[in-house]
């Protein structure tokens, strides 16, 4: 595949997402202030560019790596019978088991400081919108693709049969971050909608709403919530870069060369 | 700013069009307008696809997993080639225990570990000698054998 083409595909997924998310940020918008080249949206683009550019490439190419190894997890003929169940039942399952997987994936990025250290890449967004929800670090990235594929991978599940379902949860998880709030009625039970994931970007760490798709997980395990407003602010409490270099590298290393890193090329 | 219902409805309607049309693509439907040419593709009876003029088949279902958790996949957009099965084996070829009997000096002796239950070995010899010797050693061998050995593949490449 040329660089071109790999642009030209990037070129149309962006135009694609705007023009399905611009119009209903406008018209439904959630913060009616919030404007589209609203502040950090560079920043915002600069994560757009890089996962679409390059970090999609090799997080795919880090799971299909570990692919290899997890082949032998599940007996063959456990497999065989995954992929003879009919197609609505395989995505049931597979919703289901990924929800469950990343719902607790989730919380454990929150509790656990390691993994919180990458997560707040995400959370460090104090606008949200379609663009922000891409704000993410690539090795968040490789845990939370790798839990939600996790399922389809070591079971069996036919993925080419299920690719609607892929492609549904990958747009799903944008809208969710959009400016929009367009309550769905008695729906909000089985489809997770802007609102309440809004509430779990709020500048509290463990705000609550941590399941993907569904909020059936939330309501499971206690930590639904669906306040009838918006949260006051977005963001984390802590200290973090507002640039793409500070954001990428801060994460990964050690504090003592951070602060060497920060204070000599002032990022 | 207020809007209109109707502007409300037919921004709504869109909205709903466009990601239905999305999920449409995502499985398979419009694959027919990005082939070259679609009389000369056929489908084997395994379920692949055969090309028989070389010709660039697109296939929007192929990259039917997330590369991020907010990713939409419009294009399959690898830069980095995936490791195969072979691939990672011939990087590091490992004995299997202290017994193992390495039958080739160069290449790999590949074994599809999801076909072991059928004594499924594909053994890459160089020698076609050896291979003849084996065939020949077969023969000889009681029917129960033999018809193990059937599933063994010989291939030789040069």
């Amino acid at each position: 595949m040329s660089i071109l083409y790999l642009l030209i595909a990037t070129g149309a997924s962006m135009l694609f997402l705007a023009l399905v998310f611009i119009p209903m940020e406008k018209v439904f918008a959630a913060k009616k202030d919030q404007k589209i080249f609203r502040k950090h949206w560079v920043l915002d683009l600069c994560y757009f560019l890089g996962q679409y550019l390059f970090w999609s490439s090799l997080v795919l190419w880090v799971l299909n790596y570990f692919n290899f190894w997890l082949d032998d997890l599940i007996p063959q003929h456990f497999r065989l019978l995954i992929q003879k169940q009919p197609i609505w039942l395989q995505s049931i399952e597979v919703l289901f088991v990924s929800d469950f997987l990343i719902y607790w994936g989730h919380r454990l990025q929150h509790k656990v400081d390691f993994l919180w250290r990458f997560h707040k890449v995400h959370h460090s967004a104090e606008q949200l919108d379609w663009l922000a929800a891409h704000r993410e670090h690539p090795i968040d990235s490789i845990y939370t693709v790798g839990l939600i594929n996790l399922p389809a991978v070591i079971m069996g599940f036919n993925l080419e049969a299920l690719a609607v379902i892929v492609a549904f949860r990958g747009i799903w998880a944008i809208y969710i971050h959009s400016n929009v709030r367009l309550p769905i009625g008695p729906l909000k039970i089985l489809i997770g909608s802007p609102e309440l994931h809004h509430w779990h970007h709020d500048i509290e760490r463990d705000a609550g709403n941590y399941a993907n798709i569904s909020p059936i997980m939330d309501k499971l395990f206690g930590t639904y919530t669906y306040p009838l407003k918006e949260p006051e602010a977005f963001g984390i409490k802590e200290d973090f870069p507002k640039n793409y270099a500070g954001q990428m590298l801060k994460p990964v290393l050690p504090k003592f060369i951070w602060q060497r890193i920060k204070s000599k090329f002032k990022i | 700013m207020k809007h209109s219902l109707f502007i409300k409805g037919i921004t709504l309607t869109c909205f709903i069009a466009l990601i239905g049309t999305f999920l449409i693509y995502r499985s398979g439907r419009f694959n027919s307008f990005f082939s070259a040419d679609e009389t000369l593709i056929q489908s084997s009876h395994n379920g692949g696809i055969i090309t028989t003029s070389g010709a660039v088949i697109f296939d929007s279902t192929k990259t039917a997993r997330l590369s991020s958790s907010k990713s939409m996949v419009i294009t399959d957009n690898k830069l980095f080639t995936a490791p195969t099965r072979s691939s990672l084996r011939d990087v590091s070829p490992r004995m299997s225990s202290s017994k193992s009997l390495v039958i080739t000096d160069n290449d790999p002796l590949l074994i599809d570990k999801r076909k072991r239950d059928y004594l499924y070995y594909a053994i890459s010899l160089r020698s076609e000698l050896f291979q003849d010797s084996l065939r020949r050693s077969a023969n000889a061998l009681p029917a129960w054998l033999q018809f193990k050995l059937d599933s063994i593949r010989l291939n030789s490449k040069n």
